[in-house]
């Protein structure tokens, strides 16, 4: 066998191998951009293997002269899969006389329904003994094995989810995703299904369908522009090995 | 010989250096590092020994786009949607393609091909290539790096061309 005979066996054999054993593992095969994560989920999707449980978080924060102190609550994880920071007075005073104000954030398995949205995250309750009366950060952590989400989503018990805007500039750039959120309630990291929602300064290489567009546009793009080229190739060849004509006197 | 361990040497502790030090500062700047890092592999290399050469150039960049759809074939045909990546990462994800090309098809595929022969160095650097990603990837997904390994060293083996395999590996890592 030729070499380019052999060059272009092993090629078919190789490029048929890859997809059929990308094909064996769970979806989310990404390039080890970021580490993995060790997401705990309170209802596992089928292709994780997760034992542990996520971990929940209370606070209660001083109110030093009337003003709720600064600080964070961060859910008791190895790596805390959700943490609000906040400013001062970003919660209202108690009105009780009491010095504190309770804070409490939970992983729960009841919430309202998601409807087109796709959550990769455990739905996360946070509440507050006190109103919420200034923004504060919210950075959720998300699996690696799963899609990432594109948007941080709030809702209030029985109420339609809604998009949070989200902060770029405080997430490390993967596996976490900072949003400003100016009330409690139910909180998830997800994307719209079949569609997606950019963020702010970033620029979207992969949202929505544009990962299999891009794929049938290379895919056009090497046929279309390969066939001329064998062509012309396989022509010059032909040219170069054709005996030139001999004149007759 | 000697050229070789250290080449493999180098190229192993690059790439662990960067899993391990990504999971204390972040994956940006230690990426694009890294890349940078793995492309000083390539140093003392002729062009053409790496497989970087001008000529048919037109084809090569084909062949990168060709490996780019088979390396996305998967994660198209299972697209759930949605995965941003942020431009600064979008960079460091170029700049660690290249890098990983230059010293696994590049620096690596030469040294072995020159030590053993062009089968030893498909194979070799596809077995490194997956060692390499060993602590920054679950131990399942190391089948799919070795056979996209495969993929990438045939057709440096193949077209005797490094442009492809740099310009599939950069698509697939800004796509996915």
């Amino acid at each position: 066998m030729s070499r380019a005979r052999l060059a272009l066996l092993a090629l078919v054999l190789a490029a048929v191998a890859y997809p059929l054993i990308a094909f064996q593992l769970p979806p989310g095969f990404y390039e080890g951009f970021c580490p993995p994560v060790d997401y705990k989920f309170l209802k596992p999707p089928p292709q994780v293997n997760s034992t542990r449980p996520p971990g929940s978080a209370h606070a209660d924060i001083k109110v030093v002269n009337g003003v709720v102190q600064p600080g964070y609550v961060a859910t008791a994880d190895d790596n805390p899969q959700a943490q609000l920071s906040f400013v001062p007075a970003a919660f209202a005073p108690p009105t009780s006389g009491s010095n504190q104000v309770a804070i409490d954030i939970k992983p729960v398995a009841d919430y309202p329904d998601p409807g087109p949205l796709t959550l990769v995250t455990n739905v996360y309750r946070i509440t507050s003994s006190t109103p919420m009366i200034k923004t504060s950060n919210l950075r959720l952590l998300y699996s690696t094995l799963l899609p990432a989400p594109s948007s941080v989503y709030v809702a209030q018990q029985g109420g339609p989810w809604q998009q949070v805007p989200s902060n770029p500039s405080t997430q490390t750039g993967c596996s976490d995703v900072v949003s400003q959120i100016s009330t409690t309630g139910y909180f998830a990291a997800g994307y719209p299904s079949g569609s997606a929602s950019p963020k702010p300064n970033s620029s979207v290489l992969g949202g929505g369908q544009a990962l299999p567009i891009i794929v049938a546009l290379v895919i056009l793009i090497v046929i279309l522009a390969g066939i001329p080229m064998a062509t012309v190739r396989r022509r010059r060849a032909g040219g170069a090995g054709r005996v030139p004509p001999t004149r007759r006197t | 010989m000697a050229r070789l361990a250290v080449v493999t040497i180098a190229v192993l502790s690059l790439e662990w250096t960067r899993a391990l030090v990504e999971r204390t500062t972040g994956p940006i700047p230690t990426i694009a590092l890294g890349g940078l890092a793995l492309s000083l592999c390539a140093l003392g290399w002729r062009p053409e020994a790496l497989g970087l050469s001008r000529a048919n150039l037109l084809p090569k960049l084909l062949g990168g786009l060709a490996l780019a759809a088979v390396l996305l074939l998967p994660a198209a045909a299972r697209w759930q949607g949605a995965p941003i990546l942020p431009a600064p990462l979008a960079l460091s994800a170029i700049a660690i393609s290249i890098g990983e090309e230059l010293a696994f098809r590049g620096a690596l595929f030469a040294a072995l091909e020159a030590v053993w022969g062009p089968l030893a160095a498909v194979l070799g650097s596809s077995l490194v290539f997956a060692a390499g990603h060993a602590l920054s990837h679950p131990p399942l997904f190391l089948l799919a790096v070795l056979a996209a390994g495969l993929v990438l060293g045939t057709w440096r083996w193949a077209a005797r061309d490094l442009v492809g395999p740099i310009v599939g590996h950069s698509i697939a890592d800004l796509a996915l």
